[in-house]
């Protein structure tokens, strides 16, 4: 039943789209691709976690990778909040144009 | 490893060959082909019809209130489709077999407490 | 069941959240004013706080685990009488503040009970996973809690800023976890230190304790991560600020200081490039660069913002403070007491100080800069007093709470660090003799300095005056006789700790004995020496399981 391939290409797979979502955080200045790059984030972490747990034959993993999956809804519905409430004052979605604190 | 690599290595080549053709084509593109515009050829093309605005219509922000709202309980069904399997199972453990159905009902009342809160504050109506 | 009721303190705190929420929808629309919702949320705290005192272990042996992913002991019952009292002071200082800034109060007074409930999770678990779903609640629940005040541009961006590196700190800690998790098939912390010392520490767990230790540096923004706070801090509503500076900050060092010691220091203290190195390399640059900083600062919310990075830095140097009893192979390491001390009177004067400058807050007055401050002593002395002392706290001048935690951590530097850590002693003092200078400013400002133009006016709130006055009698009382809660933190900080030695069995620290002694030198009431000889039996490391 367990198929061949080995744990270190998923964990290979998990890390890439972790890095993919660390660098689109990092990089992109759009607030919406940026929480679509926080997803990936947790996604790349979800698929390493079931993973493990199939490797490991430990359901532990899979029962953390649906609460991951709900905090991860929950933090996208803030996110989303905080980026309507952000177009509502600013008018635009490019983090570099929101600043109003004085730093 | 190496072994089970090799067989792979055909789909490589055709991988590459695609990938090198279609650059090529691009690259051969960019350079030799004749480079006129007009700003007819920058809209839309909507069968010849003249297009009208822009294709990405708004939804009324309420909209998203709402999707926003399902995102948030939908999800919460995950934790009850685990329980639902291993209810019968649960039941028979002398840990939890007493409590194992109140549990979930505490959750969903929560959940319902959720749910009441977004009612009352007409987060539900989209008039 | 029983361990239900281990729980209650938890449970009161939620069940506060849930009955504030509802009973502010059934609230008649022409009823003004949240104050009964915030007296009800504080009394909730309040309460769970006294739960926590009838827990508190005392002389017998501290309460056990709970479902292995919890543990109720001495350090968590310590934070778990703290965290509800910070949080009922600082929902009670925000009356007024949201009326007169028309915050919706269901929601704001449940999401201070929500963030509170996911703190007490995150400073009971021993276990990592439990520990990072109490960070996301806190978390979340603090997110919308910055960005309550809809009208405010500030208010929403300081919300982004904080929401983006606050889930990006958390998605790094998750992956950490996830490796953790997935090479040695356990996420309990003691078992994890088992593991991690046994010596098969491969580079996939290296980066899982880098991604972890990164996680954690953005929580309490210890320097190269701080880059959020000030904004966050400004931006949030003035109650909100303090909420964040003093409870979010406490329990993420508290559950900071229990993965390092529990799990991580039992292999990274086995090196030779020692963990205890780079803790005080970010300690020195956190504390310096926060007062750098803070010094030329305009906003008052701002300058404090800074302080509190620095003020991160002293509790650091926490990591690197490792008392111990023994030595070599048969010495017990524990967590220093007067970093506890320092996080309660810190997030004390803290509280004082944001409750304050929440009363500026007139109409939705979002200014809080010296300016603003001009002439407060004529106007209202009372307030411009209150503020004083929790600069003075802040500082550290001598009848305060603040001077005492300053010196009993510089003298635990000097005591545990056996005179290797002069240079970081020195480093402390001068940080704390300059930032003398901006905690005076704003004194400056209220008590020589007249208001130009037309005098603005502050909220009138006796809710919020009768919490801070209790505050401020806080910060004297602990100033003066700050006995009790050393001895209590004294208490608390020995039970997260771990054992050099390996197969040396369960609570034989009768043979240690001798050295409570010494340890008891630090500590001038002597209450640490009876404190320390039990310190074996409900440690998360050692027993309890």
């Amino acid at each position: 039943m367990m198929s061949a391939t080995p744990l270190s290409w998923y964990l290979l797979l998990s890390f890439a789209i972790f890095s993919i979502g660390l660098l689109g955080l990092l990089i992109r200045r759009n607030l919406v691709v940026m929480l679509m790059a926080m997803e990936l984030m947790l996604n790349g972490a979800n698929l390493a976690l079931v993973a493990y747990a199939r490797f490991r034959g430990d359901e532990a993993g899979q029962v953390m990778a649906f609460f991951v999956m709900a905090l991860a809804a929950a933090e996208a519905a803030i996110g989303l909040a905080l980026v309507l409430a952000i177009y509502k004052h600013f008018k635009t979605l490019d983090v570099d144009r929101i600043s109003r604190l004085n730093g | 490893m190496l072994e089970q690599l090799i067989e792979y290595v055909p789909l490589l080549v055709g991988v590459v060959v695609a990938v090198g053709t279609a650059l090529g084509m691009l690259v051969l593109n960019a350079v030799l082909g004749p480079k006129r515009t007009n700003p007819s050829k920058h809209e839309a093309f909507e069968c010849g019809n003249p297009s009208l605005g822009p294709a990405r219509n708004r939804f009324h922000v309420k909209y998203y209130l709402v999707a926003l709202v399902f995102l948030v309980f939908d999800v919460e069904v995950v934790f009850l489709l685990p329980w639902a399997v291993e209810y019968r199972r649960l039941l028979d453990s002398p840990l939890l077999g007493g409590i194992v159905l109140l549990e979930a009902l505490l959750f969903v009342a929560v959940l319902a407490v959720g749910l009441l809160y977004v009612w009352k504050r007409d987060a539900l109506r989209l008039d | 069941m029983n361990d239900l009721f281990l729980l209650a303190p938890v449970l009161i705190v939620t069940l506060t959240g849930i009955i504030v929420l509802v009973m502010d929808l059934f609230r008649s629309p022409e009823a003004s004013g949240g104050t009964h919702l915030a007296w009800l949320s504080a009394l909730g705290f309040a309460a769970a706080s006294a739960a926590a005192i009838r827990m508190w272990p005392g002389s017998q042996a501290p309460v056990e685990g709970w479902m292995s992913a919890l543990s109720v002991n001495a350090f968590t019952l310590f934070f778990w009488i703290l965290l509800p009292l910070i949080a009922a002071f600082s929902v009670l200082t925000a009356t007024g503040f949201d009326r007169e800034n028309n915050l919706d109060h269901g929601e704001f007074y449940s999401f201070h009970a929500f963030a509170l409930a996911g703190m007490m999770v995150m400073v009971a678990a021993v276990e990592l996973f439990s520990l990072f779903l109490g960070l996301e609640t806190m978390a979340l629940a603090v997110y919308a809690l910055v960005a309550m005040r809809r009208t405010s541009a500030r208010g929403a961006e300081a919300s982004i800023k904080y929401f983006i590196t606050g889930s990006l700190a958390s998605a790094l800690l998750l992956y950490g976890m996830v490796l953790f998790w997935g090479e040695t098939g356990t996420l309990r912390l003691d078992e994890l230190g088992r593991v991690l010392s046994a010596g098969q520490c491969g580079p996939i767990l290296y980066a899982a304790a880098g991604l972890v230790l990164v996680g954690f540096g953005f929580k309490i923004a210890a320097v190269p991560f701080h880059l959020w706070t000030p904004d966050a801090y400004q931006g949030a509503p003035t109650p909100v600020t303090g909420f964040m500076a003093a409870a979010v900050k406490a329990a993420s060092f508290a559950a900071l200081l229990r993965v390092v010691f529990v799990a991580m220091l039992p292999e990274l203290f086995a090196r030779s490039f020692t963990f205890v190195d780079l803790a005080i390399a970010v300690a020195v640059l956190t504390m310096t660069v926060g007062n750098l900083l803070a010094m030329h600062q305009e906003d008052v919310k701002r300058m404090l913002a800074y302080s509190s990075i620095s003020h991160a830095g002293y509790l650091l140097t926490g990591l690197a403070l490792v008392p111990q009893l023994g030595s070599g192979d048969a010495s017990l390491r524990f967590v220093n007491g007067a970093v506890l001390f320092y996080l309660a009177t810190y997030g004390l004067a803290t509280l004082l100080a944001f409750g304050v400058l929440a009363r500026l807050g007139r109409g939705g007055d979002e200014s809080t800069t010296l300016e603003r401050l001009a002439g407060l002593a004529t106007r209202r002395p009372g307030l411009a007093a209150l503020l004083s002392l929790a600069l003075l706290s802040l500082a550290g001048f001598p009848p305060t709470a603040g001077f005492f935690a300053k010196f009993a951590l510089l003298r635990e530097l000097v005591v545990v660090g056996r005179g290797k850590l002069t240079i970081l002693v020195v480093i402390a003092l001068v940080n704390a003799l300059f930032s003398v200078y901006y905690y005076l400013r704003p004194m400056v400002a209220m008590y020589m300095r007249k208001a130009e133009g037309e005098e603005p006016e502050e909220i009138v709130s006796p809710t919020s005056s009768f919490a801070l006055i209790l505050a401020a009698l806080g910060v004297l009382v602990l100033g003066l006789f700050p006995g009790r809660l050393v001895g209590v933190s004294d208490q608390a900080a020995r039970t997260v700790s771990y054992k050099v030695a390996r197969g040396l069995n369960d609570g034989s620290l009768g043979a240690l004995a001798p050295f409570a002694a010494v340890q008891s030198e630090t500590d001038p009431k002597g209450v640490g020496a009876s404190a320390a000889v039990q310190t074996g039996s409900g440690d998360d490391a050692v027993g309890g399981r």
